[in-house]
């Protein structure tokens, strides 16, 4: 069975038909990526399998990160501070050159190793993410996505961020990350502004472009797409299109409430 | 060289073993040091309410809460320890948020101690 999508007018952007357009365009969008290879039976066991899968990934990730930062990153600076407490500990006048040469090598092997377990960190979960939020994570990642697109990228954020839960977060950061990527390669957009509103419990990004709205359909986009679909619905989140009319083009946005219990902004 | 400055410092981190290093090596540098180490926000303000303290070391990732919390409650205090926010991170983001929150500097764990030592003295030398 299709989800049932609610799409309201968000800022007084759609108008009723537009709503019940995009809501058609929604259900045509996933129509077509469930008829495309299985039944509609087998394909609702496949969503439900792929939302569990992410949703275990995402959790390994969190803890993996936890792991990382808290117990291996700390042992690396711990080993760290006796290496130079031995060093500090020898009398350089009866330490033998190798001896002190052993200690700088075994410190800098433990800053490099530091420096790799911070790069896995933030490839599991931005820290930015994690401590700032998904506006800060967004406009981080910004240069990034300017160095992929030929065209001017825009990033505008605005209102106060509510707090989701880390799995939500990193649902909501890696679905924008891929309606993004898929905007950049697929639509032949040359330029795209990406809108983050903000309210008491809901926060909506909002990514529009000037390229074709048809790239929602292509077959080379649906694996891609049905990630997406899968962390919208493990996260609770709504996705919509609909015309951007400042752009001049089409507007993919996607919607994620807080929790009631956890209506506090982040910093 | 091992400086003779006689202060007291609170060390504020959720990882047993950072904070024996931390103690151990700033105990190395400044002997004169009086060091408390505490796991969690909660216990930090219980300490830092219990007694004044000249310096707090403050993991940005605690466990209980984020770091910059407990930058923000201990600066609420009648008699704030001046504040040095350490981290894993080394995006600016962090710094600057650190600072604005009313930290005396940002020291990367990973740096070499060195940066620790120059971040502890030029912020005792700066307390008014």
């Amino acid at each position: 069975m299709l989800r049932e999508y609610k799409i309201q007018s968000t800022n007084g952007l759609l108008d009723e038909p537009q709503i019940k357009s995009t809501i058609n365009r929604i259900y045509n969008f996933e129509s077509a990526l469930a008829g495309q290879a299985v039944s509609r039976a087998s394909s609702e066991a496949v969503w439900l399998g792929l939302e569990h899968v992410i949703h275990n990934l995402d959790a390994q990730s969190i803890a993996l990160v936890t792991n990382l930062h808290r117990d291996l990153a700390g042992t690396l600076v711990t080993s760290a501070a006796f290496g130079e407490l031995v060093r500090l500990d020898l009398d350089p006048k009866l330490a033998s050159s190798k001896t002190v040469k052993l200690l700088t090598q075994l410190d800098a092997t433990l800053r490099e190793a530091l420096q790799v377990v911070r790069e896995l960190t933030e490839a599991q979960f931005p820290s930015v993410l994690k401590v700032f939020g998904l506006n800060a994570a967004l406009q981080q990642h910004l240069p990034n996505l300017r160095g992929q697109f030929s065209g001017p990228v825009t990033l505008e954020t605005n209102g106060e961020e509510p707090v989701l839960p880390l799995t939500s977060r990193l649902h909501l950061f890696r679905i924008v990350q891929s309606l993004m990527s898929l905007c950049m390669r697929y639509s032949g957009a040359s330029k795209i502004a990406i809108t983050s509103h903000s309210q008491k419990n809901r926060i909506e990004v909002a990514i529009d472009h000037d390229g074709s709205d048809e790239i929602w359909t292509f077959p080379e986009v649906a694996g891609e797409l049905a990630v997406v679909k899968a962390r919208c619905a493990a996260a609770e989140c709504e996705i919509y299109l609909c015309e951007a009319r400042q752009m001049g083009g089409v507007r993919i946005g996607v919607i994620a409430y807080a929790p009631t219990d956890s209506l506090t902004s982040v910093l | 060289m091992p400086s003779d400055l006689p202060f007291s410092l609170l060390i504020a981190d959720d990882s047993t073993v950072v904070r024996a290093a931390f103690k151990a090596m700033i105990k190395a540098e400044f002997p004169l040091a009086t060091i408390t180490a505490v796991g969690s926000s909660t216990e930090a303000m219980a300490e830092a309410r219990l007694r004044c303290y000249d310096i707090a070391l403050v993991d940005i990732e605690l466990g209980d809460c984020s770091g910059l919390d407990l930058i923000s409650e201990l600066g609420t205090l009648t008699h704030p320890p001046l504040m040095i926010a350490v981290s894993m991170h080394q995006e600016n983001i962090f710094v600057t948020r650190s600072m604005q929150l009313g930290a005396r500097s940002y020291v990367a764990k990973g740096a070499p101690w060195v940066e620790l030592f120059e971040a502890i003295r030029s912020t005792l030398w700066a307390a008014p």
